[in-house]
């Protein structure tokens, strides 16, 4: 990782026992936060709108269990995990909605994270916790991928392996979940 | 082992092995991964699936494409090493890339054709957005830095790569405002006016090809359809451009494969601004071509619209409800936009820098030069009128009447007259002053050098029919009135009565223009503001005479000085309240609602500020519970006047209902939406203006309700640094409201030269009125802070004790103190009870409540009953606290004190 990343920096210091720089740390990653949701947020080019509602949601979520980051892959990791939380209750919200359960949330329609599907987040979700049981790593790179919003690059990057071991390891997983989510005696090749 | 647990190691080494065989090639891949089962069918068929799903696409990609794939990855094209695929376009594909060498250089954006697109005419294409790019050097337009062959013969060029994001979602995310989103593209017109000087159209300004940086600035990519002007190659590419146009942001021009100018570009930067602002691009003309656009504030004004959960997102997305931002779109932004985005390039704005300035003109509060069609609409239609007349003879019918010659000569310049007045007429009401009248405001140079240049041209037009001058210096006047510049606004006045007295002695043809009532009640109206400036300014008491002698003239003239009448009660109103006589001022006010209401409409702008004015009045004439009502209906009738509300008008009536919160108890209800006024203001008008002064006015005054001393003073002293005329009651009213917060913080030095201050600006002429009582008994106040015995309070006695009510409450108070002082506290207790008794907000009110229980600790105190003092400080702890956020620091000191004991 660059030397003169200010986030890798300022955990060097945390460690080193400036308790000041906990604060503008979490200033930088919620920045970094922010960019990296609505990357994932974004619905494409014909209509953008403003998640911040949601990625707000999220962030409160993320530092509301007070957890220690102590590295940057970390911290992307929780990110993405808080993200998989609340798009999962979306997609419930959306999903009973679709049933025609319960009251529709002023946002219906409005926002639609990924998939056009809710019922495609919740398989991916469940998809992704069997991944986890059968190999851990390969899963946290899926899901900081998928629901943190982080390149496959940067994901390397972070856990520090070369650039083509973290294309091999995300193809794999995808395969994992490729496989599942499209029904393992019905691929649907489209190359 | 059970199954799940079989299941479970199957699929481990499964994937184990698809991750190790993709480091084979891909036509022995599978091969080499059976092999690796070693028999085991279960899991061989567990691989061939899984490699199976390798060539699958996820929903998640679907946008990526074969990113994953992309043989240049991990390449070096020349000196550069590609990272990353950043996106694809028509004939090339853009990269992140890194310079390799010794030197840390920062990344690049690196574009290299696309393979197999390279015929000759995409490469001349991609050769010439090179040299484009070359030509351009622009702090807003993505920097051209280095450019080759690959060594397979690919032409591929490195360009600055801007870390940012495309501009609508930058906008969305942070939710900016609609003056930083203008902001923002006038970045983007900044960087296409440079290449139009540079004689580059961009063609395909979209929102993607602007992206925004994280220190919010802008810069403009793709000049891939770019075009020279004047460059010979132009017919030869027109079918390849009009083929590689976007269709949603392309001008009808590009469509009918017209000529594409730099108003293409303006066409463009148009449907930007109206993505930007209301959050969807305007219907294509190509599907009603001579259908109006709609307005931009249209789909906000829809039944419904305030419900309907996009709306409410996309106003959100701007920091806004939706009738706000409809009553921000409304006017001036629908005007800019419909007129950048007209079908016929003509009708256009000329430049991109015309449609800047037009931007620049709206953000400063100026009346902007895209006008409806209302404008050129008069004139035209006036001079149809004129031939109409002429030809079809209208005007010798006249002629009979009058005698042939004279008749047809006066008709002549009274058509002339008229054609100038309406033309002088049109030009002030609209360009000048423009949708909003409010517009004008003090500090506003640029409007005064509009305002001084209308002056100039009424002054050499001599010929002007008399009744249309009356009417025309009015404007004119009021004009100078609302920019505070009184020695002009006088001049002009007179002007308007000269005038009048010749249209009302004026007969004959030459004598067009309004009725000779209209005439006389602009006269009166005239007398009146005189009248009022000799009053309030100069203290000339006779002038109060003068001003009710133009109200009983415009009682006389009936419906047709309504409005006249309204402003002139209201200015009697301002009159009576600096006199501190606040008898009759309700009354007046609620007249002049009536009046304007039933000349106007009662959701018309003038009458919610009338309403408005009535609840300032209120509260300040010290019925903050009264004034309330008047507050909430200005703002309900506001809410229904909806987006046609002028801004300032809004503005206004948001700082009267935060006022009247915050003076009726509940300021901390009030902070924030002054908070929310005052930038905005800042926004609308700049911090100088009357405006944004009597918000940071207001705020500063929830700060001191709420307690908030330090922040009070630091803001009574700016607001006082913006005040254009430092001898005004107001500047007198903000020096008190200073002193009081300094004395509060415990500075009674400043606090006492700050009432002196005031003192000399309101009380010079007479100074036994309520505000100076106030006044005097502040600084007296601070000088019981100062000195044991000051020989204020004996000098005031008479005065307040008279005045009764909160006055004298204040001085029994300060009597008390100065009896404490004396180590009298038989006298004190005594003092304060009939303090508590002239006025029964003493138990109501929690911060005099506060001080009362302050006064009774003293005495306590003074009796050595420090417990009995210890407990009352207490409760007056709870007073304060009640809307303080923090107690006074002589009542914290106080308990320290007893807490050591």
């Amino acid at each position: 990782m660059d030397s003169t990343d200010p986030i890798a920096e300022l955990l060097e210091r945390i460690r080193g026992g400036d308790s000041g720089a906990s604060d503008r740390l979490f200033a930088l990653l919620y920045d970094e936060f922010h960019r990296k949701a609505h990357q994932l947020l974004r619905i494409g080019p014909r209509q953008t709108l403003c998640t911040t509602e949601l990625v707000n949601e999220t962030w409160l979520r993320l530092r509301g269990h007070g957890i220690p980051v102590d590295s940057r892959e970390h911290f992307a990791h929780l990110a993405a995990r808080a993200m998989r939380f609340v798009l999962i209750d979306r997609a419930r919200q959306r999903q009973a909605l679709k049933r025609g359960e319960g009251e529709a949330p002023l946002e219906l329609g409005t926002l639609d994270a990924g998939g056009d599907d809710p019922f495609e987040v919740l398989a991916l979700a469940d998809t992704l916790s069997e991944l986890a049981r059968i190999d851990p790593d390969l899963a946290r790179i899926a899901e900081v991928h998928l629901f943190g919003g982080y390149s496959i690059i940067e994901i390397g990057e972070l856990l520090g392996i070369p650039e083509r071991t973290a294309f091999r390891r995300w193809r794999t997983a995808r395969m994992f979940l490729v496989r599942a989510l499209t029904g393992q005696d019905d691929p649907t090749p489209e190359t | 082992m059970d199954d799940a647990q079989q299941h479970t190691e199957r699929m481990q080494r499964a994937l184990g092995i698809v991750c190790a065989a993709l480091d084979r090639p891909e036509d022995e891949r599978e091969q080499w991964a059976i092999t690796q089962c070693a028999a085991d069918a279960a899991l061989a068929d567990e691989v061939k699936s899984l490699l199976v799903a390798d060539r699958a696409t996820l929903w998640t990609e679907r946008a990526a494409g074969d990113a994953l794939a992309d043989p240049l990855l991990g390449q070096l094209v020349d000196r550069y090493l590609i990272r990353a695929r950043l996106g694809a376009g028509g004939m090339g594909t853009v990269y992140r890339a890194e310079a390799q060498g010794d030197l840390a250089l920062p990344a690049v954006a690196l574009k290299v054709i696309k393979r197999g697109m390279d015929s000759e005419e995409i490469v001349a294409r991609f050769l010439r957005e090179r040299d484009i790019l070359a030509r351009l050097e622009h702090p807003h337009i993505a920097r051209l830095l280095d450019g080759g062959m690959s060594r397979d013969g690919r032409p591929w060029f490195a360009m600055e790569l801007v870390d940012g994001e495309p501009l609508l979602e930058y906008c969305d995310r942070h939710a900016l405002g609609i003056d930083a989103r203008i902001g923002l593209l006038l970045q983007v017109c900044d960087a296409v006016e440079y290449a139009h000087r540079s004689l580059v159209v961009h063609r395909d300004l979209k929102p993607g090809n602007v992206l925004v940086d994280h220190q919010g600035q802008v810069k403009l990519l793709d000049f891939g359809i770019a075009k020279l002007l004047g460059s010979d190659g132009d017919h030869a590419t027109r079918s390849a451009a009009a083929a590689m146009m976007t269709p949603d942001y392309a001008a009808p021009e590009q469509f009918d494969r017209g000529v594409i100018t730099t108003q293409t570009d303006v066409y463009q930067l148009g449907v930007l601004l109206t993505e930007l602002l209301g959050g969807r691009k305007p219907t294509r003309i190509q599907v009603e071509p001579h259908a109006p656009r709609p307005r931009l504030d249209a789909p906000f004004r829809a039944a419904g619209a305030a419900r309907d959960p996009t709306l409410q997102q996309i106003a959100a997305c701007r920091g806004l409800q939706v009738p706000a931002l409809a009553r921000r779109l409304v006017g001036d932004l629908d005007r800019i936009s419909r007129r950048a985005i007209a079908a016929a390039p003509e009708q256009r704005y000329a430049s991109v820098g015309a449609l800047a300035e037009d931007l620049r003109r709206h953000l400063r509060g100026e009346p902007v030069m895209a006008m409806d069609d209302r404008f050129s609409y008069r004139l035209g239609k006036f001079l149809r009128r004129h031939r109409l007349a002429v030809g079809a003879g209208a005007a010798i019918l006249l002629s009979l009447a009058l005698g042939l010659t004279a008749a047809l000569r006066e008709n002549a310049r009274s058509r002339q007259a008229e054609a100038q007045t309406e033309t002088t007429l049109a030009l002030l009401e609209d360009v000048f002053l423009g949708a909003n009248p409010y517009a004008a405001r003090a500090g506003d140079t640029r409007a005064s050098d509009l305002l001084d240049g209308a002056r100039e041209r009424l002054n050499r037009s001599t010929d002007l029919a008399p009744a249309l001058a009356t009417r025309l210096w009015a404007k004119i006047a009021s004009s100078y009135v609302s920019l505070e510049n009184r020695a002009a606004a006088e001049a002009a006045l007179q002007q308007v009565l000269a005038h009048g007295e010749r249209a009302l002695a004026c007969r004959g043809a030459a004598c067009v223009g309004p009725a000779a009532e209209a005439t006389r009640a602009t006269m009166a109206a005239a007398r009146a503001r005189l009248a009022h400036y000799a009053a309030a300014h100069d203290h000339d008491a006779s002038a109060r005479v003068d001003l009710e002698r133009a109200i009983g003239e415009m009682n006389l003239l009936g419906a047709g000085a309504d409005v006249e009448l309204a402003e002139a009660l209201q200015l009697l109103n301002d009159l009576d309240f600096g006199q501190g006589d606040y008898a009759q001022i309700d009354a007046r006010s609620q007249q002049a609602v009536e009046l304007l209401q039933r000349a106007r409409g009662a959701n018309h702008a003038d009458t919610i500020m009338a309403i408005g004015n009535r609840a300032s009045l209120l509260r300040a004439s010290g019925q903050a519970e009264a004034a309330l009502a008047p507050a909430r209906e200005a703002n309900d009738r506001l809410t229904a006047l909806g987006t046609d509300a002028p801004a300032a008008v809004a503005l206004y009536v948001e700082q009267q209902l935060a006022g009247a919160l915050s003076d009726a108890g509940q300021p901390a209800a009030a902070e924030p939406l002054l908070r929310r006024a005052l930038t905005r203001a800042q926004e609308l008008r700049g911090d100088d203006s009357g405006l944004a002064s009597g918000l940071a006015w207001e705020l500063a005054g929830a700060h001191s309700e709420l307690g908030r001393f330090p922040e009070a003073v630091v803001e009574y002293r700016d607001l006082l640094q913006r005040m254009p005329d430092p001898r005004s009651a107001n500047v007198a009213a903000i020096h008190n409201s200073l002193g009081s917060a300094l004395l509060a913080e415990g500075d009674a030095d400043a606090a006492a030269d700050s009432f002196l201050l005031a003192r000399g600006i309101l009380c010079a002429a007479d100074a036994r009125i309520p505000p100076c009582l106030v006044l005097s008994l502040n600084h007296c106040d601070a000088e019981l802070s100062r000195s044991a015995r000051p020989a204020c309070l004996a000098a005031l006695e008479a005065d307040a004790q008279a005045a009764g009510g909160a006055i004298a409450r204040r001085h029994s108070m300060l009597l008390a103190r100065a009896a404490l002082r004396a180590a009298d506290p038989t006298r004190a207790e005594a003092l304060l009870a009939q303090a508590q008794s002239q006025d029964p907000d003493t138990t109501r009110d929690p911060i005099l409540r506060g001080q009362v229980l302050r006064l009774q600790a003293e005495i306590a105190s003074a009796r050595g009953q420090p417990g009995q003092a210890l407990r009352l400080n207490q409760e007056a702890v709870l007073a304060f606290r009640e809307r303080w956020t923090a107690e006074p620091a002589a009542l914290r000191a106080a308990l320290a004190g007893s807490g050591e004991r």
